[in-house]
Formats: C-alpha cells, structure tokens, sequence
C-alpha cells in the first residue's frame, strides 16, 4: 500500500460501512406510460400514477418533468412524501398549449426517490432510484395559419456587400408557424430574374409581432444600380403578401456619404391571394373615384359662389331700403 | 347453460302444485310448493384498474349480487377466479400468482329474501402480467345446483418496479478499511438490482454528484461498473453524469426479467473505484441514480 504525504497528513481514503435504516432503495411506478388520446389545442386532460415502494424506508419523491412537455404538465402533489410500504396517487394534468401544431407529442415524468434521511457519514456512494414515465398525446384540432406583413424594408448595400431585408410580420392564425419569404431579385427593367431565395427558419408564436431580418448575397460581377426585390410571404403554402421595391446597390463612392438609404413598403391589411383580388379592383375603382371627387368639387364651388352672390345682393338691398324710406 | 336453466327456472315455477284448498267459512288457505331452482349472478363489480404494489401485494375484489328463488338461505358457496385469458385457462385449484388467482370461499352476506351480497377478495401479487383481467364468479345453492357469470376487461396496470442496494459500498471491496491512493478498489462491489414490477426492466446509471471527501472529492468518472463479474478496472464502464452515457450491457441488454415466483428475478452489478493520487484525504460520499425503463 502506498501512502502519499500531501498538507503534513498521511493520505488514506478511509472506507467504512454506511449505516443506514435500510440496505435497499425501492420504487415501484405504475403505470409507466400514460396515453392522454386525442385532444384539442387548449384542452385539459388528466390521468393517475400509482408511486409505490415495498420497501420499509419513507421515501422523498420529486418529479422532473421532460422539457418539451414542461409548461404543459401540472403534477398533484409535485413533491410527497412515501412511507414504507405504502402507495401514493399523483394526479398528472396535462393542458395543451393553443400554439401547439397537431401531432403527436412525447414527453417523459421522471420519478425518483430518495431515503428521506441518510445517517452515518462514511464512504460510499448513496443510491437514489428513478423511473420514467412515458407520456404521449396526439393533438388534432382545426388549424388555422394566416399571417400580416405591416413592413418591408430594405437596406441598399454598398456594392459588395448583400442586401438587407426586414420583413415585419405577425402570425395572426393558432399555431406557430414558420412563415417562408421568397425573394426574386429582379433587373431594373423587370425582364429578368436576377437571384432568388427562400427563408424560412424563423418560428412566430400565435399572436407574436416579429422582424425577420434577410441577407441577400449576390455576384461580384453585379453592378451598382436599381433594382428591384419581388417579396413573397406565405404562410403553409398560402401567399399573405407580395411586394415589389426598389432598391439600389450604392456605389463605393457613396460610402463616403455615411448613411445608408432605405426603401421602405408597408402593408397594413392581411393580403390573402382572394384580398389581392380585392385590391386590384379597389385600385382599378380608384381613377374613377378621383374623377368623381373633382367633379363634386366643383359643384359645390359653383353652389357656394351663387350663394355668396345672392348673400351680397341681399345685403346691398336691405341697406338701400332706409334711404328710400327717408 | 345459462338460457337452458332459465327456461328451465320458469317452468319450476309455472308449474307449481296447489296442493290442498280448504275452505273454512269464508277463508280460503292456498298452500304451495316450489321447486329447486338454479341460483344466479348479477351486478358484478371488480377493481378496476388493478392498481399493484411494487414488492408486495394488492387487494383486489370481485363483488356480485346472488339470487335464489328458495331463498338466499339455500346458497350454499360462491368461488371466483380472477385470470388472465391470454393464457390457457385450467380447473386448478391453485394460485400461480402470475395470470390465475382464486378464492375457492368467498363471502356471502345475509341477504334479503331471495338475493344476498358477496365479497370475493384477492391477494394480487407485484408480478402478475399486465393485461385485460376476467373474474368468473360461481354460485352453488344446497341442492347442488350451480350457475356462473363473467367480468370482462378488467385492466391489470403495467408496474414498473425496482429495488436496488442503497449504497455502493466500497468497503467491502477490500480486505482492509481502506483503499490507498493510487490505487483502485481489488474486488467487485456488487449491487443486485431486483425487478420487483411485472415487466421486464433495463438500467441506466447516472453520478449525481462527485464524491466529496474530508479533503479533496474524487471524479464521478472513477467510479466503474459492468454486468460481468472480475472485469479489470479499464475494461469496466466509467459513471458519467448523463443517463444516456450507460454502457449497453445495461441499458439495452440487461433484460431482467419479471419476476414470476415468490423470490424476485435479479441480477448483479460489478463496481469498481480508483481513488485519485493527490489531494484525497478522509472519508468519501457521492451520489448516484438507477433508472429502471
């Protein structure tokens, strides 16, 4: 045996025997799988776990539950106390989330249990037993995706550098959902396809206001100039927006300038591909609607002035009326 | 069986004899007979689910109403079985505690009239196979009659259970009190891992803690095991403070099965420590988790 002297001492690990109430650790779960079934977004279901020892040692049990699953299971109690040969019942409720995609969702309860008390104070390493829990729900329920853009802007690049887009949208629909934005790079003159991309790994949470921000590389035989960014926002495969802007890739001498310009678009109402139907009629009313406004106008200008002319020469009457009287 | 007895009962009973009609003044006796007739069971009620007990034992019932036409009087005995029908069912009159249970005596209340109460109690066993469960119940009255009647799709609930030693003891892996540093512990401590649940378990082992000493702590990872007895400490599993990290000879291949007899199935775990060269000194504790799935 070899002692090593370190701090003045002679070194040796002692090891002797732990004493404690009882030389076993036992736990006993059941069921071990819990199946919730089909349920609706935002709905609650509950199920019962038996946690059992037949053991004589009073158990301290604690529940972890699996991340995913976290903010969707409430445990009653969370923490309890196990006497010796005995049996508790946890209720395990589970709520799903009204964000949540259908699917089907697996998640874990780990139950562990620990002698409530250890004594001695020797050498050794103290066992604590767990078992899992394995939890599935299959949630169907009536999706419905739809989104609004409320601005698109872009940064013009120094030419080099890509183009910068933001896209501001919110997911106005009942499940998170990543919204895909097509990008065409368009010649200024419109006849060309210069670079496209697709974006879609942002998640937007129901009811979430979020800013997307693209980098859009392109070739260094591009050169500075207009150009235009043909915008597609689309939700599962439904298109919530499009946009056409302008944008230019600034020259190295403008640097120099020290600020950036920007090309702003801004979309209020949610574009569906029915609503841009909608829009190009409106927009098509529109002259229309001009025309009729100059011509009102111009009625009630005409109208106005034969009034004030009828004022005038009412008034120049009443005043001659006295001198007449005299 | 059952519908035979029936019409059989009704026909008892249609039948019956008006013996003597004897008119005294103005009041007229009518005395009657009436046959055996064949009892029968109604309004089973079972625990369900079976709730077990890891390493120990559950009561379970199988309650039911009995009705004799003679009188609750003339029930003689009520036996029930509790099985499961996946296995081949047989007329033993013994328990296996597995998938077949019985109660050859079950209790019958004083009843009213023609129908009393009975209390058919089990002692469920942690091991019993988990599956849709069925009570059979039979009733037989003094005159030798008898009739049965079922309780389907009584759920025996899956329990998994696990007892394991509460302490790795190092101590015991030397001849001495003692395991120098330097040096790594020279015989396996065991630790027999007991399926007390009725299915089949694996393992996963995780360190929670490394071990803190007077002065000093040693690494979870000094910490060693397998299933395969005097291994050499760097052929041995090393702890590690993730469940996932378990060697394959427990976590997928440790297969201990469920225990069908009154001794629980078990199997043993080896350790090993290696106690660090410098800066230990005094006694030593960790802690660690078995995870049974």
């Amino acid at each position: 045996m070899k002692n090593i002297n370190m701090f003045g001492w002679v070194l040796i690990v002692t090891i002797t025997i732990i004493v404690v109430s009882s030389n076993v650790s036992s736990l006993g779960v059941s069921p071990s799988d819990l199946d919730f079934g089909v349920m609706d977004r935002n709905d609650i279901n509950e199920r019962t776990i038996a946690v059992s020892t037949g053991g004589n040692e009073t158990l301290k049990l604690t529940f972890s539950i699996s991340e995913n699953m976290k903010n969707w299971i409430a445990l009653e109690p969370n923490e309890t106390i196990l006497k010796g040969k005995s049996q508790v019942r946890i209720k395990v409720k589970l709520i799903t989330p009204n964000t949540a995609p259908n699917g089907i969702y697996n998640g874990k309860i780990r139950v562990s249990s620990s002698p409530i008390s250890h004594t001695g104070g020797s050498v050794g390493t103290g066992v604590s037993v767990s078992i899992p829990v394995d939890i599935v729900v299959h949630i169907s329920d009536t999706e419905r995706y739809s989104g609004n853009v409320f601005s698109i802007n872009v940064k013009n690049p120094i030419i080099g550098n890509p183009v910068s887009l933001f896209v501001n949208l919110m997911n106005t629909g009942n499940v998170r959902t990543k919204p895909n934005i097509h990008v065409d790079i368009l010649s200024y003159d419109t006849t060309n396809v210069l670079k496209s991309a697709d974006y879609s790994d942002t998640e937007i949470d129901v009811r979430e206001n979020k800013t997307i921000e693209l980098k859009i590389s392109y070739p260094e035989y591009w050169n500075s100039g207009k150009y235009w960014a043909n915008i597609t926002t689309s939700v599962k495969d439904k298109v919530i927006d499009t946009m056409l802007i302008e944008f230019k890739i600034l020259d190295e001498s403008m640097s120099g300038v020290g600020k950036l310009e920007e090309t702003t678009m801004s979309t209020i109402p949610e574009v569906t591909p029915e609503g841009q139907e909608d829009l190009r009629m409106a927009s098509g009313h529109k002259e229309i609607s001009y025309l009729n406004t100059i011509i009102i106008s111009l009625l009630i200008l005409v109208v106005l002035v034969i009034i004030i002319y009828a004022m005038t020469k009412k008034k120049e009457k009443n005043e001659g009326s006295p001198l007449e009287k005299i | 069986m059952k519908t035979l007895n029936r019409i059989k009962n009704y026909a008892v009973l249609l039948s019956l004899i008006i013996v003597i009609g004897v008119v005294s003044g103005d009041i007229t006796v009518l005395q009657v007979f009436v046959n055996d007739v064949t009892p029968f069971i109604t309004d089973i009620k079972a625990t369900d689910p079976i709730i077990l007990l890891e390493n120990s034992t559950v009561i379970a019932y199988c309650n039911a109403t009995v009705v004799d036409y003679n009188g609750y009087q003339d029930i003689k005995s009520v036996k029930a079985i509790l099985w499961n029908p996946n296995t081949t069912y047989s007329n033993s009159t013994v328990e296996d505690r597995n998938n077949f249970y019985i109660n050859s005596n079950c209790n019958i209340t004083a009843g009213l009239g023609t129908s009393a109460t009975v209390y058919c109690p089990f002692t469920i066993y942690y091991y019993a196979e988990p599956s849709e469960w069925v009570c059979r119940l039979n009733v037989t009255d003094f005159a030798g009659l008898w009739n049965t009647s079922n309780k389907t799709d009584i759920t025996l609930q899956v329990l998994k259970g696990v007892r394991t030693p509460n302490l790795i003891d190092y101590s015991t892996s030397t001849g001495s009190t003692a395991i120098a540093p330097g040096e790594t512990s020279t015989q396996d401590v065991i630790g027999t891992i007991y399926n007390t649940g009725n299915v089949v378990i694996d393992l996963q082992v995780q360190g929670t803690s490394t071990m803190n000493c007077t002065i000093g702590f040693i690494p979870v990872y000094y910490n060693r095991y397998n299933t395969t007895a005097n291994m050499s400490y760097s052929s041995m599993c090393s702890l590690t403070t993730s469940l996932s990290d378990t060697c394959y000879e427990l976590n997928q291949n440790f297969d201990l099965n469920k225990t069908t007899t009154e001794t629980p199935t078990s199997k043993n775990t080896y350790w090993k420590i290696y106690v660090p060269t410098t800066g230990i000194s005094g006694t030593c504790s960790g802690e660690m988790v078995f995870m049974a799935i």
